[in-house]
C-alpha cells in the first residue's frame, strides 16, 4: 500500500464525501479536491501539470455541454418551452391520466437533446400552474416528469450526462446510442407506461372528478401559440438546433466530434440572434461545469496511483472473468450507486473501471459493459430523489408550491420504475451477450 | 493542398480581427464564430482537430485569470481596496499633488497584482467622490491613475494579461518578471508624475478648499466586516509570497493563483455562486476562443513561415529587431486591443527561437513592453481606459476622446522612447 495511494484515496474519497453531504457548495468540493490531489500529485510524482489539461479533464464533455447550454439559454427567451406544455395539456382534454402521460413523454423527448434539469425548469413550473388552476394533485405528474425525463434521456448522447461522459471515454457517436440504447429505452418507456396505469388507477378516478369544468375550459380555448414571445427567435433556434441534430447524425460523413457540433451550432444560433453575451453566459452553469472539471480532476489522480485498477481487478476475480456476470453486476451496481450518490460522480470514476473490464473481457469486440454502465447510471438515477438532479429539482419545485414529494412517495413510484427498467436491461443485456447471433436494435 | 490551407485560415483570422476591430458585432460572439469556422475548416481540410483546438487554448492563462478573478471578486467585497484609498487620500491633508501622487502610486501597486479593470473599478468612484468634496476636477485624477495602472501592471508577471500570456509562453517566471520590467516601469512611473505635473500644473490648484471635508471620510465605512477585512490581508499576503517564492517551491503561477482562489473562497465564504457570477466570462470566453483562432493558424504552418522570414531580419540586426518590435506592437496596442495583439504574436515570436543566433528573452520583453505601454496612448488602448472613460462620462466632466489623446499620445511616445533605451542598453550589456 504505497502512501501515494493512501493519499490520493483519501482525497478522492473526502472529495465524493463532501459532494454527497451537500455541507459544501458541490463545485467548491470538486475544485478544492482538484487542487489537493494535483498539489499532493506534484510533490509525490504521480501528477504534472500538463497532464491536468491534456489529458485529465476531458474537454469534449465540457464543450459540449457548454455548447447546449448556450443553445438553451437562447432558447429560453422564444417561449417555445411554454407552447410545447400548452399543447400537452390541451392534448390530454381534461383526463387526468392523459395530462400525466403527456407531460411525461413530453419531459422525455425534451430530455433527449437537452439536459433533464433544464427540461424539468421548463416544463414542470407550467404543469404546476395548470394543474393548480385545474385543482388536481399535481405530484404524480411532476414526478412523471422527473422519471420519464431520466429514462428518455439515456436514448441519445446528449441526453444525460453519463452518456456524455460515456462517448468520450468510449469513443461513441450519436447514432451508436439510438442504434443500442433507444429501443430499449422505448421498451421501458411503455412498460413503465402500462405500470404507472395500474398505480394511478384510483388516483386518476378521483382527480377526473376533482377537475374544475371552467377552468378546462379555459384552457382548450386558449391557442398553445400565444406563449409564443418571439417568433423570430424561435424559429432560429430551432434552424440551430436542427442542424446540430443533423450534424450529430452526419457524423460517419465528417467526423466533427460532439463538442464542436454543439459549439458550432450555438455559434451559429448566437451570430443569428445577437443576444447579450454577459446575460447568456450568465446562464451558463459554470458551476456545473467546474463540478465536471474538477471531478475528471479528482478521477484522474486515482487512476494514476492505481486504486481504480485495483478495483478493476477486484471486479475481474469476483466474477471470474465471466463477461455476463460482469455486465449485470456493473448494471445493478450501477444502478444502485446512481440511485445513491448523483449520477455524474458515480459515472466519473466507473469511467476507467469501465474501460480496462471491457478491454480485458471483450478484447475490444463488445462495447456491452459500456452500454450496461449507460443503463444503470441512467435508470438508477429514478430510485431516489437524490439520485439525479432532476429529481432534486422536481422535489424543489413540489415543495416551493406547497405539495411536496415526500422520500416515501418518492419510493413508492420511483424506485419501482428503476427495478422494472433496470430489469428489462439486465434482459436485454443477457439476451444480447446469451444468443450466438447479434440481435438488431439491441446493445452490442 | 498547403497554400489553401493557408489562405482559408489566413481569411478567417483577418475577417475576424477586423470585425473586431469595427466593434460592430459582440467580441465574444465573433471571436467564438472565428474560433469555430477556423476549427471546422481544419476539420474538412485536415489541419485542426477538437483535441488539437481545445490544447491550443493556453490554460495556464485562462487559469491565472480565472484564478484571479474568484479571488479578486472575493477580496474586493471585503471592501479592502475603497478603505485603502480613501486612507491614503485623507494622509495627504488636502495637498493636491501629494493626492495625485498617492493615489497613482496606490493604483499603480494594486494594479501590478489585481487586474488593471478591477483596479480601477474600485480605485475611480472612490476618486470620484473624493474629488466632489473637495471639489476639484476629476479628470487629471481619474487620467493618470488608469495611465498608472496600465505603468504597475508592467512590472508583474500577473500585472497585465500581455504579462500572464508572455509568460506561459516563454516560461517566465514571476521574479524575472520584476527583475526586468520592474525597474523600467518604476522609471516610467516617476517621468509619467512628472509629465503629470506639467501637464496638469495649470488646472489644479495648490491646495484643496474643502480639506476639512476630507477628515470626514471614514475609510471604515466601506468595510462591512473586519474579520473578513483581515482574512482579505492575509490571503493578499500569502498569494503574494507564494508567487515570489514560486520558483523555488515548483508551482507554476496558475496553481498559485488557485490556491489564492480556494482560499479566499474557504476562508472568506462568499456565497459561490455570487462570485463565480462576478467572474467575467467573456472574458475567458474571449480569451479562449483567440486562442483557438491563432492554434488553427499555426497549425497550417504559416505562422512558422512568417517567423522565419522575420528571422532573417532578426540575424541581421539582434539588438534593433527587438527595439523595432517595441514600436511596432506599442502602436498597434493603441489602437487594437492588447490581448488579441499579443496572441497572434507570441507563436510568431515562439518561432523564431527556432533561428539560431537570436535571443529570444529580449523580443518577449520587447513584446510585453510594446504591448502593454502602447495601452495609455487612446482610450481604446487599454480596457482600464475603457473603464475609467465610462465611468467619467457619469459626470459633469466627462473624458473625451480628443482630451485623452492629447494626454496619452506624448507620454506613450516618451515611454516607448524611455522603454527602447532600456532594451538597448540592457542587450548591450547581456541584461535583457
Amino acid at each position: 500500500m504505497s502512501l501515494e495511494l493512501i493519499f490520493s484515496t483519501v482525497i478522492f474519497l473526502g472529495t465524493y464525501v463532501a459532494i454527497l453531504t451537500d455541507k459544501v457548495e458541490r463545485s467548491l468540493a470538486a475544485i478544492s479536491g482538484a487542487v489537493l490531489m494535483v498539489v499532493t500529485g506534484l510533490y509525490f510524482g504521480f501528477y504534472t501539470e500538463t497532464e491536468v489539461i491534456t489529458e485529465a479533464i476531458d474537454w469534449n464533455t465540457i464543450g459540449l455541454l457548454l455548447g447546449m447550454m448556450m443553445v438553451v439559454g437562447v432558447l429560453k427567451d422564444s417561449g417555445l418551452f411554454e407552447t410545447l406544455a400548452i399543447w400537452a395539456a390541451k392534448l390530454a382534454r381534461g383526463d387526468y391520466f392523459r395530462m400525466i402521460l403527456l407531460f411525461g413523454f413530453l419531459a422525455a423527448i425534451m430530455s433527449t437533446t437537452i439536459d433533464n434539469v433544464t427540461t424539468i425548469l421548463l416544463v414542470a413550473p407550467i404543469s404546476m400552474s395548470i394543474s393548480a388552476v385545474l385543482g388536481i394533485d399535481p405530484k404524480p405528474i411532476l414526478l412523471t416528469q422527473a422519471l420519464f425525463s431520466n429514462v428518455g434521456g439515456v436514448a441519445t448522447l446528449v441526453g444525460d450526462p453519463p452518456n456524455i461522459m460515456i462517448s468520450s471515454a468510449g469513443g461513441f457517436q450519436y447514432l451508436d446510442y439510438i442504434y443500442n440504447l433507444a429501443p430499449t429505452v422505448l421498451i421501458c418507456t411503455l412498460v413503465s407506461v402500462v405500470l404507472f396505469k395500474i398505480a394511478f388507477a384510483d388516483k386518476a378516478e378521483e382527480e377526473n372528478d376533482k377537475i374544475n369544468e371552467e377552468a378546462l375550459a379555459g384552457i382548450m380555448d386558449r391557442k398553445a401559440t400565444q406563449e409564443v414571445a418571439n417568433w423570430t427567435l424561435l424559429k432560429k433556434g430551432l434552424f440551430g438546433l436542427s442542424f446540430i441534430i443533423i450534424l450529430f447524425v452526419l457524423h460517419s460523413v465528417v467526423a466533427i466530434t460532439p463538442a464542436t457540433v454543439a459549439l458550432s451550432g450555438a455559434t451559429l444560433i448566437l451570430l443569428m440572434t445577437r443576444p447579450d453575451m454577459d446575460e447568456l453566459l450568465d446562464r451558463v452553469e459554470w458551476t456545473t461545469l467546474l463540478f465536471f472539471a474538477g471531478l475528471f480532476v479528482v478521477v484522474h489522480g486515482v487512476v494514476n496511483t492505481g486504486l481504480l485498477t485495483k478495483i478493476s481487478q477486484g471486479v475481474l476475480h469476483v466474477t471470474s472473468g465471466n463477461l455476463l456476470f460482469s455486465a449485470l453486476a456493473i448494471l445493478f451496481l450501477s444502478a444502485l450507486g446512481s440511485g445513491l450518490v448523483d449520477n455524474i460522480p458515480f459515472t466519473a470514476a466507473m469511467l476507467p473501471i469501465v474501460a480496462t473490464l471491457s478491454t480485458k473481457l471483450t478484447g475490444g469486440s463488445s462495447d456491452i459493459l459500456w452500454w450496461a454502465l449507460a443503463f444503470g447510471a441512467g435508470f438508477g438515477g429514478n430510485a431516489t430523489y437524490i439520485g439525479s438532479s432532476a429529481n432534486v429539482m422536481i422535489v424543489k419545485i413540489s415543495e416551493d408550491h406547497e405539495e411536496p414529494i415526500s422520500m416515501r412517495y418518492w419510493l413508492k413510484y420511483g424506485t419501482l420504475t428503476t427495478l422494472i427498467t433496470t430489469i428489462i436491461a439486465g434482459l436485454v443485456i443477457a439476451l444480447q451477450i446469451i444468443t450466438p447471433v447479434q440481435l438488431p436494435l439491441l446493445p452490442s | 493542398m498547403v497554400y489553401m490551407n493557408w489562405i482559408i485560415a489566413l481569411i478567417i483570422f483577418i475577417l475576424t480581427y477586423a470585425v473586431l476591430f469595427t466593434e460592430r458585432i459582440d467580441r465574444t460572439i465573433v471571436t467564438l464564430a472565428g474560433a469555430v469556422s477556423v476549427l471546422l475548416a481544419g476539420i474538412v481540410l485536415g489541419f485542426y482537430s477538437q483535441h488539437e483546438a481545445f490544447l491550443a487554448i493556453d490554460f495556464d492563462t485562462i487559469a491565472l485569470v480565472l484564478g484571479m478573478m474568484v479571488m479578486v471578486g472575493t477580496v474586493e467585497r471585503t471592501g479592502l481596496i475603497e478603505y485603502m484609498a480613501i486612507y491614503i487620500a485623507k494622509k495627504t491633508g488636502g495637498k493636491i499633488w501629494l493626492l495625485l501622487v498617492g493615489l497613482g502610486a496606490f493604483t499603480a501597486i494594486a494594479s501590478a497584482f489585481m487586474d488593471n479593470v478591477t483596479t480601477m473599478v474600485l480605485v475611480a468612484p472612490t476618486t470620484l467622490s473624493i474629488t466632489d468634496l473637495l471639489g476639484l476636477s476629476p479628470i487629471p485624477f481619474l487620467i493618470s491613475e488608469s495611465m498608472l495602472s496600465i505603468v504597475g501592471g508592467l512590472s508583474t508577471l500577473i500585472g497585465a494579461p500581455p504579462n500572464i500570456m508572455i509568460g506561459s509562453a516563454a516560461d517566465l517566471g514571476f521574479n524575472q518578471f520584476i527583475a526586468h520590467l520592474g525597474p523600467i516601469a518604476l522609471t516610467v512611473w516617476f517621468v509619467s508624475i512628472i509629465y503629470f505635473w506639467f501637464k496638469f500644473k495649470n488646472t489644479l490648484p495648490d491646495e484643496a478648499n474643502q480639506r476639512e471635508a476630507l477628515e470626514e471620510m471614514d475609510p471604515s465605512r466601506t468595510v462591512e466586516s473586519w474579520n473578513d477585512f483581515r482574512k482579505a490581508i492575509a490571503v493578499i499576503a500569502i498569494v503574494i509570497g507564494l508567487y515570489l517564492l514560486h520558483g523555488f517551491i515548483g508551482l507554476e503561477p496558475p496553481t498559485v493563483a488557485f490556491i489564492g482562489a480556494v482560499l479566499a473562497l474557504t476562508l472568506i465564504r462568499p456565497d459561490v455562486q455570487e462570485t463565480l457570477s462576478d467572474v467575467e466570462w467573456s472574458v475567458i470566453f474571449f480569451y479562449s476562443s483567440l486562442f483557438v483562432l491563432v492554434g488553427g493558424l499555426e497549425q497550417t504552418g504559416m505562422i512558422q513561415q512568417i517567423a522565419l522570414g522575420f528571422g532573417q531580419i532578426a540575424e541581421n540586426y539582434p539588438v534593433l529587431a527587438p527595439v523595432a518590435l517595441i514600436w511596432f506592437a506599442g502602436v498597434l496596442s493603441g489602437i487594437i486591443d492588447n490581448v488579441p495583439l499579443t496572441i497572434a504574436l507570441i507563436p510568431v515570436i515562439h518561432s523564431l527561437g527556432s533561428i539560431h543566433g537570436i535571443h529570444l528573452n529580449s523580443y518577449w520583453w520587447a513584446l510585453a513592453l510594446g504591448a502593454v505601454l502602447g495601452g495609455i496612448s487612446s482610450p481604446v488602448g487599454s480596457s482600464a481606459n475603457v473603464i475609467t472613460v465610462s465611468l467619467s462620462e457619469r459626470t459633469e466632466t466627462p473624458i473625451t476622446f480628443t482630451k485623452w489623446i492629447k494626454v496619452g499620445l506624448p507620454l506613450t511616445l516618451v515611454n516607448l522612447t524611455l522603454a527602447s533605451l532600456f532594451l538597448f542598453f540592457g542587450m548591450r550589456l547581456g541584461l535583457m
